[in-house]
């Protein structure tokens, strides 16, 4: 008789993994913290974050000067670019299970288009004096809207069944008109152009703790929710029939996740700007190292995408210096020929 | 005595009334077929009784229970169900599918306990596929993802158990096995169950009773020597054929070609032609 320990091991996270993917974040992290145009040494650097700890004191001979590069300018970029990463590749593995679709990401669906126009909006209110008003909410309003406008119109012809295209052309649709009225705003509004332009093209430049503050109370929730779902998301593999006589809801899963996918996503994208492809490269490198199930898809795109995108900001940093690349370029470089090769395997993945 | 009653039960997809107020009473332990021509409604039915299909009036009641006020989650416990087209997940393993069957008694939180692994346990056992537990899905053949489908339905623990077409993608000799093991099983387990069946001879084999279904209607019921007729057959199906009947094989079901086989020569071995 199969031994019952080994019954339930595919869908398990295997410790190793995971330690494997904690140790690269780490190691990206810590290359993130040493990359750039001040030169801080290795040694000066650990003894620096060393010190940082509760009850540890430790000698660095870095200037007042180099720490403040250090705390103010790399470490929230670097963390920022972490989670950015981790919420957007966690929110594509969740669209991707809940859709059954292995094309869908925060971007494809209009998520992202929608949380960019929210952003510029709010841009222009706070311009048209409503200096208070916060981007985020408006952010995350319009991702709702967003999704919600793609999963609605891929709905409307075969009730019972949506197929992965639909989806993905529906998403396409929605994205292009939410741009488009984005882009209208911009032009009609000239004043505020270079603000929602240097929010579109990615904003960890100029990230300060403040900011990762403000997002990541949103981002926590998603990664919690999507975490808790996991295993409803290996439910949701089998399609809604199915699942529903198993003893789930799917309506209600799709519902929760999608929400707070989303909510991560807005998130993110209200911080950072708009990062494509990272929701698509991460969850399908994830699915092909490690297998099909979401409980082991979740929390290793998690890690493995704050160390993606990390590793995409130092590479941003770094290729033209002393300027810098927008790191949506870097993730789209890299993403582009990722998301043709998924587009020629999707048939093995769906 | 747990008993599941279908009352008054319609169901309208699109414009069609493709359910025409059915009643049927199904009583614990017994195995109940449902059979007629495409189109009459069987998996329809079947949709309505497990939740997939909404019902313009009636309801499907299970021990004193309406089914329709249930949640998804008790009614699952109630009920497992064998599709006829199962989804079949890439990469997913065998032991994690029929382990999916737990889910109505995991919670939101909660992962398999040492419980859910031994009855997911049990059920591989059961259907001998304690070998194949580590195999993917997508490389089993049709019977074994048949049986893997049934293991799944079985871990559900649920004493009501709905099949549709469980037979349709087999071949006749895993057709036949794979109505022995749910035979087997609903003796084991004492379960109630229904099943939509293509396959007259197996109907009438299998099952305790038998319900025809045409144009939506339950036009016939009872044990399958009185439904499963010459005259029955013709005027539902359109069918012309011959019955046999013996205590040894049940109920046979024989096509007739209107002007008689045209190639009446006997069958000849294949020869060794390329």
């Amino acid at each position: 008789m199969t031994p019952l320990s080994a019954l339930a091991q595919p869908s398990r996270v295997g410790l190793g993994r995971m330690m494997l993917a904690l140790a690269l974040g780490v190691a990206v992290l810590g290359v993130a913290l040493l990359v750039g145009p001040a030169g801080l040494e290795m040694g000066e650097v650990l003894a620096a974050l060393v010190d940082r700890l509760p009850l540890v004191e430790v000698e660095n001979s870095l200037t007042e000067r180099e720490l403040t590069i250090l705390w103010e300018i790399r470490m929230p970029r670097t963390v920022m670019g972490a989670l950015v990463g981790a919420t957007l590749a966690s929110a594509g593995a969740a669209y991707q299970g809940v859709f059954r679709n292995p094309l869908a990401d925060p971007y494809l669906l209009g998520v992202a288009a929608g949380a960019g126009l929210g952003a510029t909006v709010a841009i222009l209110l706070r311009a048209r004096g409503f200096s208070s008003l916060p981007l985020a909410p408006l952010a995350f309003a319009g991702a709702v809207v967003g999704v919600a406008l793609s999963y609605g119109l891929s709905r409307t012809r075969g009730r019972d069944r949506r197929s992965s295209t639909t989806l993905v052309l529906a998403g396409v649709a929605v994205a292009s008109f939410l741009t488009a009225v984005q882009t209208f705003l911009q032009l009609t509004n000239v004043t505020t152009l270079r603000e929602v332009y240097s929010w579109i093209l990615g904003r960890l430049v100029t990230v300060g703790w403040n900011d990762l503050y403000a997002v990541l109370p949103y981002m926590v929730v998603s990664w919690l929710v999507l975490l808790i779902f996991r295993r409803a998301l290996d439910v949701m593999t089998v399609g809604d029939d199915e699942a529903s006589t198993l003893g789930l809801s799917p309506r209600m899963v799709r519902l929760i996740v999608v929400s707070a996918a989303t909510l991560g996503a807005a998130a993110a994208v209200s911080a950072s700007g708009l990062i494509a492809f990272v929701g698509i490269i991460v969850p399908h490198t994830v699915r092909l190292l490690a297998g099909w199930s979401y409980r082991v898809i979740i929390p290793l795109s998690l890690v493995m995408g704050g160390a993606f995108l990390a590793a995409a900001d130092v590479v941003a940093r770094t290729v033209v210096s002393p300027a810098e690349l927008p790191i949506g370029v870097v993730t789209a470089f890299l993403g582009g020929p990722f998301f043709l090769m998924v587009l020629r395997t999707s048939g093995d993945l769906e | 005595m747990t008993r599941l009653l279908i009352r008054d039960v319609s169901v309208i997809l699109g414009e069609t009334l493709v359910v025409d107020a059915v009643n049927l009473s199904v009583e614990e332990g017994e195995w109940l077929g449902l059979v007629g021509p495409n189109g009459a409604g069987k998996t329809t039915l079947l949709r309505a009784i497990i939740g997939a299909a909404r019902m313009e009036t009636g309801e499907v009641v299970y021990g004193g229970q309406n089914l329709a006020r249930l949640g998804a989650r008790q009614r699952a416990r109630l009920m497992a169900v064998v599709p006829q087209n199962p989804v079949v997940s890439w990469g997913m393993g065998v032991a994690d599918y029929v382990l999916l069957g737990r889910t109505a008694h995991i919670g939101w939180l909660g992962r398999e306990i040492r419980t859910d692994l031994e009855i997911a346990q049990r059920s591989l056992k059961a259907l001998s596929l304690e070998n194949l537990s580590h195999r993917r899905l997508d490389e089993l053949s049709g019977g074994e993802l048949q049986r893997a489908v049934l293991a799944r339905a079985l871990t559900q623990d649920a004493p009501l158990l709905i099949l549709d077409e469980p037979t349709s993608s087999l071949d006749i000799g895993h057709g036949q096995q794979m109505m022995e093991m749910v035979d087997r099983l609903r003796h084991e387990k004492r379960l109630t169950v229904i099943s939509a069946l293509h396959d007259l001879t197996l109907a009438a084999q299998f099952c305790d009773r038998l319900v025809m279904m045409s144009g939506g209607k339950a036009i016939l019921d009872g044990p399958p020597r009185s439904v499963i007729t010459e005259r029955s057959l013709r005027d539902h199906y359109g069918a012309e054929v011959r019955i046999i009947s013996g205590p040894e094989f049940g109920v046979v079901v024989i096509p007739l070609r209107a002007e008689g086989v045209s190639d009446a020569r006997d069958a000849k071995p294949a020869a060794g032609r390329l």
